[in-house]
């Protein structure tokens, strides 16, 4: 399995609790905002994670106030 | 004879005309004597596979192959069952760009005989036209000389990010002309949810050009890599004009052919305010931006070029233009609306000659910091457009950092 968090950027606040949650894959940029910890980390819109985050990705995502996350997940081939 | 001795092929302005055979502002009687009418439903298959041998891509600035788009709707439909649709996307966003203006005003009926087969080709329950409310008259007056028209007239904002795929797509559905979050392809989930085939007028004029006069006929024109004709809209000075050009044109040779003093030319900006900026001349405008595989090609996005003479200072340029995309911005997304102003204050801190050292690291860093972080691409391309300046103009970079300006005395 390999999962992306997908965030709605027009909708994201900044509030940070997904930060927190994941915090081995996000850390928060100059203005607050998630951003990935890995340097390629990022693809048109979306955070790559960990395996292991799986649990806490899908906590972040029903935590979030502004339901601007979203996680997919595919079986690797 | 090594394969190094084939003659490179130099391709500038088309010697006749295409999308504008019909001449200036031309009427349906005009256009059916030039063009005769569209061809018969007899023949879509033909079409189909015409299109695809073509390899027409994407005037609308994203190149992407016009027939694999169009491949994705048909594929979409068949697995859903849903009725497509068809945008034409008139928009024109680039406030440097008019050669979608130029085509509506003057071959509109080139345009619609490609909206009218694509639609029909694709099964589409509706097909809409979106521009500036500036053409509708003309394109209205076009419409009704060809009698029954099924094609829908919308009108879109003027600002720069309005002709995104998305903002239009929001703003057919009654929101706002702004890019909005869309993780899912426009051929799955468009407009109301229905399979879309959204493209550029200029493409689909083309569609309809090959539909007539087949695929072998429109890559007579071009080269291998970027084939057929586009139009361009080169500004020189604060005077701007519209070409049809071959595909591949080299910037030297076409500058050559328009008449263009290419002597005090400084650089060119190619692409428009989402392009990039190149001091070599001898360089082909092409589709593809695969600079590793094709070294002497820029890609050429939607046709914009601005000249820039000595005299002006290109990082002063620079700075007016990545200042103009973050006030662009839709604020809609926190790195964008935060991270392009600050950008834009540092680069405009280079034009002003600071000599602060940390100044171009910043830069980068603000660039990458953007960068695939927002609904649309427009961080993306304003971080590019700012770190091009930053790299092609090293010479004034390092001048305006001890002070100087290598455009001003």
């Amino acid at each position: 399995m390999s999962a992306e968090l997908e965030i709605d950027w027009t909708r994201c606040q900044g509030r940070g609790l997904c930060i927190e949650l994941l915090a081995t894959d996000l850390t928060s940029d100059p203005w607050g905002y998630p951003l990935a910890r890995r340097a390629d980390g990022h693809k048109s819109g979306t955070v790559i994670l960990a395996e292991e985050q799986l649990e806490a990705a899908d906590e972040a995502v029903k935590m979030c106030p502004l339901s601007a996350l979203k996680l997919r997940t595919t079986a690797r081939q | 004879m090594s394969t190094t001795s084939i003659p490179k092929l130099v391709l500038g302005v088309l010697e006749e005309p295409r999308l504008l055979a019909a001449g200036p502002d031309a009427s349906w009687s005009q256009h059916l004597d030039t063009f005769g009418p569209v061809p018969s439903a007899t023949g879509d298959s033909q079409i189909l596979a015409q299109w695809e041998a073509s390899g027409l891509s994407g005037r609308g600035g994203g190149s992407f192959p016009t027939a694999r788009k169009i491949a994705a709707v048909q594929r979409s439909v068949a697995r859903t069952g849903k009725a497509p649709v068809l945008i034409a996307n008139g928009s024109e966003g680039e406030p440097l760009s008019y050669k979608d203006q130029m085509l509506l005003t003057h071959a509109p009926h080139v345009v619609l005989d490609g909206i009218e087969l694509t639609a029909r080709i694709l099964g589409a329950s509706s097909s809409y036209l979106v521009t500036k409310a500036g053409a509708h008259p003309r394109l209205l007056q076009a419409m009704s000389e060809r009698g029954e028209s099924s094609v829908t007239l919308h009108a879109t904002d003027s600002h720069f990010l309005a002709g995104q795929a998305t903002a239009v797509i929001s703003s057919l559905e009654g929101g706002p002309s702004l890019p909005r979050h869309q993780p899912w392809h426009l051929s799955d989930f468009g407009l109301g949810g229905a399979p879309t085939l959204l493209v550029n007028v200029e493409t689909l004029a083309h569609l309809a050009l090959i539909a007539r006069y087949s695929a072998h006929w429109f890559r007579s024109a071009g080269t291998e890599e970027d084939p057929g004709s586009r139009m361009v809209s080169i500004h020189d000075a604060g005077h701007y004009q519209v070409h049809e050009v071959h595909g591949g044109s080299n910037l030297s040779v076409l500058l050559e052919q328009l008449q263009i003093p290419t002597k005090d030319i400084h650089a060119v900006l190619v692409g428009g305010f989402h392009g990039q900026f190149t001091r070599d001349l001898d360089i082909s405008l092409s589709a593809t931006s695969d600079a590793a595989q094709y070294p002497a090609t820029i890609a050429v996005g939607a046709g914009v070029l601005e000249i820039l003479r000595f005299g002006t200072c290109p990082l002063e340029r620079a700075s007016e233009i990545v200042d103009y995309l973050a006030q662009s911005s839709a604020k809609q997304c926190g790195p964008c609306m935060f991270g392009l102003p600050t950008l834009a204050r540092d680069l405009q801190a280079v034009a002003q000659r600071s000599n602060d050292p940390a100044l171009v690291e910043r830069i980068e860093r603000l660039g990458e910091l953007v960068t695939g972080r927002g609904a649309c691409h427009h961080p993306d391309a304003t971080a590019r457009l700012a770190s091009s300046a930053l790299h092609v103009f090293d010479d004034e970079l390092q001048a305006h950092l001890s002070g100087q300006c290598l455009h001003k005395f």
